[in-house]
């Protein structure tokens, strides 16, 4: 399927709900399912990365479409679950839930120094269990994921965040696609 | 006492299974121990994210201080890398 194609299918189904055969295909609805689907990606990968590296981008991966349902129970547009497409040079998680913003704004206020919520979560511990010490996760998986070299796009109630190689920046097909809408787009590439 | 992470699973990610098995170790691990220290063992664990580990260690907390908690075969990266992130968390303001 060509990259345009796919992206407009993406589009038509975050601003719509609408899901193509394709989408219907990639789409998981449950925890499990999603898991299911990561364990196996692990054959493609492991033919582009070291041993170590692998377990890192898995967890990584892992950490990301789990926040999927961590985050969005009782907060679904429409059905409960995650688009997971898996291909040998990129990733892309999507959920129509509430988004960061929407999820972070509940326990936390930006601050001056913030640039958004999106970068807080990537790069703070906000915890919405206090005393408990949590959501740690995505800056583990922005940690793990740069130690790899791989690069990371993610989109969420249109508040954008992206690290990884300036150089590989224009790779990213969601740059400027405008996208807005409810919920958390997360492409990574290499 | 020692408990090997790899008779909860290799693949350990979600939070959920994570809970179950603070659960399971609560019950059938802690529950009548005698011993003042613990040695977690991840020997086979193949990948691990901290909000699995998260689980357990905040269970072992429960029962044990900070230094009374040994973790063993850590090589494996996830593990590593996951093991960093709850211990750095635990040392944040």
């Amino acid at each position: 399927m060509s990259q345009v194609l796919f992206i407009e299918e993406i589009i038509k189904w975050l601003s719509t709900g609408h899901k193509s055969q394709f989408i219907e295909e990639q789409f998981c609805r449950s925890r499990s399912e999603f898991n299911g689907r990561l364990f196996s990606y692990e054959n493609t990968l492991k033919v582009r990365f070291s041993e170590d590296c692998l377990y890192l981008i898995t967890s990584s991966f892992g950490e990301i479409g789990n926040n999927c349902f961590d985050h969005n129970l009782g907060h679904w547009s429409d059905e409960p679950g995650c688009l997971f497409i898996r291909n040998e040079s990129y990733c892309l998680i999507v959920d129509r839930g509430q988004g960061i913003k929407s999820s972070l704004s509940k326990v936390y206020h930006l601050q001056p120094q913030d640039e958004s919520y999106v970068s807080v979560a990537f790069s703070k511990v906000i915890t919405g269990r206090a005393p408990e010490k949590r959501g740690n996760g995505l800056k583990f998986s922005k940690r793990s994921l740069s130690k790899c070299n791989l690069n990371l796009f993610c989109l969420s109630n249109s508040e954008q965040i992206y690290f990884g190689a300036n150089e590989k920046e224009n790779q990213n097909p969601f740059l400027n696609s405008q996208l807005s809408f409810q919920g958390t787009l997360t492409y990574i590439f290499w | 006492m020692k408990i090997e992470i790899r008779k909860f699973g290799t693949y350990l990610v979600s939070r959920p299974e994570g809970r179950d098995a603070a659960l399971i170790i609560r019950n059938q691990y802690l529950a009548s121990r005698s011993d003042d220290s613990i040695e977690i063992d991840f020997i086979d664990v193949k990948v691990m994210t901290p909000s699995w580990l998260d689980e357990i260690y905040q269970e072992l907390l429960k029962t044990y201080r900070k230094d009374q908690i040994t973790f063993l075969n850590t090589t494996n990266s996830s593990v590593q890398a996951s093991l960093e992130t709850i211990l750095e968390i635990e040392t944040e303001p």
